[in-house]
């Protein structure tokens, strides 16, 4: 039996289970609109979200990372261009993330989810280029095209196709967690903002800081 | 929540384990019909330069290598300097533009018949099981393709013999064995012909 096959199955599966978390995720914000039972359930996810966003992002970083070193050093597949473009997005994330989790620093989204962001837009491309390659080129470049396919899971997974559903899974994890720590009691005036505004400041990247 | 995670990653663990475990059952059932993606290839000869991303092909005049193999089906094929003026075309099943010119070759094949006294070989090469479209034999099976196929090996012995550069790959030989020209990328019918036509 292949490894390199059963690994990339593995990934496949991975991936496949980040993209029904992030479409579950947009389902239940929409859901939560109209709702009232999906509101509170929204409200109960993110208090989740509030201990696990950060480790649970940090490491989906580490599995893309891992992931892709896998890929380059032990199935010895070269990394093009573009997936080296995508690979300075995730690495360090790992880091950032691994601290930010350590510090539980939730406003790190604000640098994140933008890395995240770009890491994801050019994903988008190098995956477009891989479905329509013959928009690229009158001749495919054997040694290491981003055109080239190394990775053809379920039908739809390359694996451009992992990263981009890494980026999504950590954007929207950060995106959804509560932005302020959990009130003790009402210190300041600053600190009374209202539990619907706060909940409100968790989807937005510029939440004011009281 | 930890063991959530854990639990979870180790199941989709075990899914990709059986599932790739199944596939190869089946696969081996395709396979038993004795057809094989790569072969062994042997070389004799000097390879050819790799081909130039531009200015003069130092390849042209120079003496191919004798490079002998077998196709899929494991009958034997030799592409050697035996006499007789040839045009070889290197492909591979993941490149579209390939998959592009298959049909277009075919096509001026199949509308002017294969050219007088000329011999005309494919080489499938730098074939790779994760990649797309694989595997080639069932690709140019579904195309027609009327050339006979030369498997190249694992280690593409055959593609680094004739320098390929990129796909899809085209050498012309003369009949004394010396390259008369070599062109790289998607080439139309006329000029797939005009090059045979100025074959010595």
């Amino acid at each position: 039996m292949d490894t390199t096959l059963v690994m990339s199955r593995f990934f496949a599966l991975l991936t496949v289970a980040a993209n029904l978390l992030v479409l579950g995720a947009l389902v239940m914000l929409v859901a939560a609109r109209r709702s009232p039972a999906a509101a509170r359930f929204k409200t109960d996810l993110r208090e989740l979200l509030r201990t696990y966003a950060l480790p649970f992002a940090w490491l989906v970083a580490l599995t893309a990372t891992l992931g892709s070193l896998y890929y380059s050093e032990v199935a010895n597949f070269v990394p093009c261009k573009l997936c080296w473009y995508q690979r300075i997005a995730m690495y360090p994330l790992v880091v950032i993330l691994g601290i930010a989790a350590i510090r539980r620093d939730i406003h790190v989204r604000r640098y994140v989810v933008p890395v995240a962001g770009i890491g994801a837009a050019i994903a988008i491309f190098h995956y477009g280029l891989q479905r329509f390659p013959e928009l690229t080129s009158g001749s495919c470049d054997p040694t290491a095209p981003c055109t080239s396919t190394w990775v053809w899971q379920f039908q739809f997974i390359s694996i451009p196709f992992m990263a981009l559903s890494g980026f999504a899974l950590i954007a929207i994890l950060l995106l959804l967690a509560p932005g302020e720590p959990k009130p003790q009691a009402p210190e300041t005036a600053d600190n009374q903002i209202s539990t619907k505004e706060r909940e409100n400041n968790g989807l937005s990247l510029s939440s004011p800081r009281p | 929540m930890f063991w959530i995670v854990i639990g979870v990653v180790v199941v989709l663990f075990a899914a990709a384990i059986v599932m790739t475990r199944s596939d190869s059952q089946n696969g081996s059932a395709a396979t038993t019909a004795g057809i094989e993606e790569t072969r062994a290839v042997s070389v004799t000869g000097d390879a050819l330069p790799m081909f130039p991303e531009s200015g003069e092909d130092s390849a042209i005049g120079q003496q191919i290598p004798a490079v002998e193999g077998q196709t899929f089906e494991g009958e034997d094929i030799a592409i050697t300097s035996d006499g007789r003026p040839k045009m070889v075309l290197l492909l591979a099943h993941w490149c579209s533009v390939c998959q592009d010119e298959v049909p277009v070759v075919q096509e001026w094949i199949d509308a002017t018949g294969m050219p007088e006294g000329v011999d005309l070989y494919s080489i499938a090469t730098s074939t790779s099981e994760g990649q797309a479209n694989y595997p080639p034999s069932e690709w140019l099976e579904r195309a027609d393709w009327s050339l006979p196929v030369l498997a190249d090996s694992g280690r593409y012995e055959a593609s680094d013999a004739f320098g390929l550069s990129a796909f899809p790959f085209f050498v012309f030989v003369n009949s004394d064995g010396t390259v008369a020209r070599r062109l790289v990328g998607a080439q139309s019918a006329e000029q797939i012909s005009q090059a045979i036509s100025q074959l010595k």
